[in-house]
């Protein structure tokens, strides 16, 4: 194996068929850092060459490809997140989901950038790594069990606490389709229901352990770099509120924004936030701090209940998703149910936003008298029930009973099985649940959800830059020419503009394996200039903000030519009627609506992609070194098949017809 | 001086161990550094084990070969002189803490076989508690008087509680971590 040209990378990567127990050690191919970086970019990259469209995200056919990028277990500041790649069986198109903790930097160390699972195991298995050893191991008694339960035995039985995990818990090996991935310690990959695509493989979990190194080619001036990146996020303004609170302060910043979902979005503020607010978790519920690796900011905090009905809860990672998806949007206010809730989903491996939104859907449902009492399974669907909430959580995660079976397809595709108007009421954009972020009191995240290419999604553009008004931020990166508009959350002008450059931007940062949480959205302290100066620095690989733009932008238009060979198109870069004709009903955001009519064909028109059909252009696509695909994506269409795949994906789409008095 | 670490403070980043490594070893890799967190995350415990160091030193006691642990004069920091060191290992299992790290690699130590990997304060501008956010680590002149208990009193304390933690778990005891 002659070495890899560039420090910074592992150099190798794991080929694991499930089928056959065949393990391959590959070198990694020197096109694929250079063109992809890593993680997300290469994840795409393998999803595009080798898993053709027709492939049921839940068949052996399909590939789980995990990954990790050039700067994960280096020195920047959280270099901890590692991307898991596959097609989502949520919403049967791209899928991704990416988690910090403390797995990627282990893989790295024991000396894999990538694991690419292909095929399925005949029974449950787990991949054991440690360094040079590597092999498939009978899983049989882990099958069944949680996966805080998995994580221990697995370390217990090769003795060594240190082994860091990635595991399903029960919804995943149901293939409940909004299953997550639980990696070390307690942080999910949990959008696009991926838990399903390992449960469908029969892969309980992934076990690594590494002693390894991790060579950098410049050490003295990538020092400098990170020192200075941790030092200026240490001193960010906005710094000691994203410590002391995480996630968990935007719901009081929220809500008098009316950008507060409450009632599976009928409303934009909750009368009970101060209840589930970050300030109250943490004056009632605090145990500790913690972090992913490297992180200055640790937005991860350990919460306890002391005492009532769930004394003895103690969780971790509550984030301001789920305070919303399991308390406003479907109306509890009780926290420490909440709480409960979220060591569950936690656990059985939920994504905490598809299930509280799934569950809001079901409530809205009822109420408007489209699920009957007796399609309840005898549970009362009244808003802010909330031991309904954790009964229907464990339902889902157990695919039990009729009810339990039907939500954990997800929102979207219940309601094409429950038909009867149902989908007027999910939530949803290309099958995935909207998160709690709504586009009237911030038209940019409105924006950010129809382009996503993963479904409705705050995190794939993530524009935080208008969210609660950043101006020093958005003049450093965009120049004051484009202020006031750029940061007022209700001004849908330059919001293209900071939509593409966020997705093409969190494409690099998803593909490096640092964090958008730590320091380039949130904290932006580093973007472009400084990223591409990381990457070259850890590396030597010769890179600039340049070269960098274009490889985001590769690996962002070849998401979306992905989707375009499952039959996506213009038609299906849509929000649901609530959000693009109700005006918002509460705070700053009130009577607003999200004008997506206003900012789509601008960003149609800086991507490069056609105003009619949504497809990238010929010249674009050539600019990024994509022409294959161009010719691909044309002959697939041409051919009809992508009508045919996308007749199958399985989900009712968003209601966006007429507004009656019976809605 | 002295590195004086709260367990309480420490959130488990670990950026103090990859900092670490890179000073001493130039490879982002914590099975390398001088620093370890031990860390039992079920119950919520984060230990950043590093040398003082203390003032019984057994370490330099236990030590066969003349002249390959030694107190530098500038800091006081315990640090071995890779050129004499056999890779013995007595040292490792006499330090109480558990700050002493094995190392078996070819190439290196006296024998190019192996050598010990510890802290040495990166000769007074130690780089862990440079990094580490919390203010877990501490580089100061006096150790602080911990209710009548010494820094390394409570230390050990605290080793032996997550020792018996970590065996419940299935882990070994730390004194020797072997690192291929």
């Amino acid at each position: 194996m002659t070495a890899f040209p560039y420090a910074g990378y592992a150099g190798r990567y794991l080929r694991v068929n499930l089928t056959t127990g065949k393990i391959e050690t590959l070198p990694l191919p020197v096109e694929w850092a250079e063109g992809y970086l890593g993680g997300n970019g290469i994840g795409t990259k393998i999803l595009w060459d080798e898993v053709p469209p027709q492939t049921d995200p839940l068949s052996p056919d399909d590939k789980l490809i995990v990954a990790t990028g050039p700067l994960c277990g280096g020195l920047m500041p959280n270099a901890s997140r590692l991307e898991f790649v596959s097609k989502s069986p949520l919403t049967g198109i791209y899928g991704d989901a990416n988690a910090g903790g403390h797995f990627g930097p282990e893989l790295k160390y024991a000396g894999y950038d990538v694991i690419v699972f292909e095929g399925r195991a005949r029974a449950p298995v787990y991949l054991f790594i440690r360094d040079d050893r590597v092999e498939l191991r009978d899983a049989a008694h882990l099958w069944g069990k949680g996966g805080f339960e998995t994580e221990q035995m697995i370390q217990k039985e090769n003795r060594d606490p240190e082994i860091k995990t990635a595991v399903i818990g029960q919804a995943g090996e149901k293939r409940v389709r909004i299953a997550a991935i639980m990696v070390s310690w307690r942080r999910h990959a949990a959008r696009s229901g991926l838990g399903a695509v390992m449960g469908a493989k029969n892969l309980k979990a992934i076990a690594v352990r590494g002693t390894r190194g991790i060579r950098i080619a410049e050490p003295a001036a990538h020092r400098a770099l990170a020192f200075q990146m941790h030092s200026q996020i240490r001193a960010n303004e906005f710094f000691a509120g994203v410590h002391r609170f995480g996630t968990a302060g935007l719901v009081s910043l929220m809500q008098p924004m009316g950008r507060f979902p409450t009632k599976n979005f009928q409303y934009g503020s909750f009368d009970g936030f101060d209840a589930i607010s970050g300030e109250t978790l943490r004056e009632a519920h605090l145990v500790r701090d913690i972090s992913c690796f490297t992180c200055p900011v640790g937005c991860d905090k350990v919460y306890s209940v002391m005492s009532g009905e769930f004394a003895g809860v103690t969780t971790s990672s509550v984030e301001y998703e789920t305070l919303n998806a399991l308390g406003a949007g479907v109306m509890n206010r009780n926290l420490p149910a909440l709480l409960k809730a979220n060591v569950l989903c936690d656990d059985w491996g939920l994504d905490t936003i598809s299930a509280g939104r799934t569950i809001s859907f079901a409530m809205e449902l009822v109420e408007k008298g489209i699920l009957s009492r007796a399609d309840c399974d005898g549970l009362d669907l009244a808003w802010g029930n909330y031991r309904t909430i954790l009964e229907l959580l464990r339902r889902i995660a157990f695919r039990e009973g009729a009810l339990g079976n039907l939500l954990a397809e997800g929102a979207a595709r219940a309601a094409k099985m429950i038909g009867n108007g149902a989908e007027r009421y999910a939530m949803h954009v290309k099958g995935q649940e909207i998160p709690s972020q709504d586009g009237r009191a911030q038209q940019s995240m409105g924006l950010a959800h129809v382009t996503s290419s993963r479904g409705a999604d705050h995190l794939k553009a993530f524009p935080v830059l208008d969210e609660t008004g950043y101006p020093s931020e958005a003049v450093r990166r965009y120049g004051k020419q484009y202020l006031p508009e750029l940061v007022d959350p209700l001004a849908t002008r330059y919001k293209a503009m900071l939509v593409k450059d966020g997705e093409d931007f969190g494409a690099v940062i998803d593909s490096c394996g640092n964090c958008k949480s730590g320091g380039t959205f949130v904290m932006a302290e580093v973007y472009w200039q400084e990223q591409a100066e990381a990457i070259r620095t850890m590396t030597g690989m010769p890179m600039d903000a340049d070269q960098l733009r274009t490889i985001g932008e590769r690996i962002y238009n070849l998401q979306r030519c992905y989707n375009i060979l499952h039959g996506i198109t213009r038609a299906d870069d849509v929000l649901p009627w609530r959000f693009t004709q109700i005006p918002s009903p509460s705070g700053n955001a009130k009577g607003s609506i999200c004008h997506l009519d206003m900012m789509l064909p601008e960003y149609y028109a800086r991507r490069g992609w056609d105003a009619e059909t949504g497809f990238p252009n010929q010249e674009t696509l050539a600019r990024l070194g994509l022409a294959e695909a161009w010719a691909r994506i044309n002959q697939a269409v041409a051919s009809g098949a992508t009508q045919e795949i996308r007749a199958r994906l399985g989900w009712a789409a968003p209601y966006t017809g007429p507004v009656r008095d019976d809605l | 001086m002295i590195i004086y670490a709260d367990a309480l403070k420490c959130t488990g980043c670990r950026a103090c161990e990859v900092f670490c490594s890179l000073e001493q070893e130039g490879l982002a890799n914590p099975a390398r550094s001088g620093i370890r967190v031990v860390k039992d995350e079920p119950r919520n415990l984060f230990l950043p084990l590093v040398c003082p160091p203390c003032d019984e030193k057994a370490c330099i006691a236990a030590c066969a070969e003349p002249g390959a642990l030694r107190v530098m004069p500038e800091t006081g920091a315990v640090a071995i002189v890779e050129a004499l060191c056999t890779g013995c290992s007595k040292c490792v299992s006499a330090c109480d803490i558990g700050a002493i790290k094995f190392l078996r690699q070819t190439g290196r130590g006296k024998f190019g076989k192996a050598v010990v990997v510890k802290c040495n304060q990166c000769r007074g501008a130690p780089w862990c508690v440079k990094m580490c956010e919390p203010g877990a680590l501490q580089y100061i002149a006096e150790a602080p008087d911990l209710n009548g208990q010494t820094v390394f009193e409570r230390l050990r304390a605290a080793l032996k509680e997550s020792e018996k933690i970590l065996a419940e778990r299935g882990g070994q005891p730390r004194r020797r971590v072997k690192i291929k």
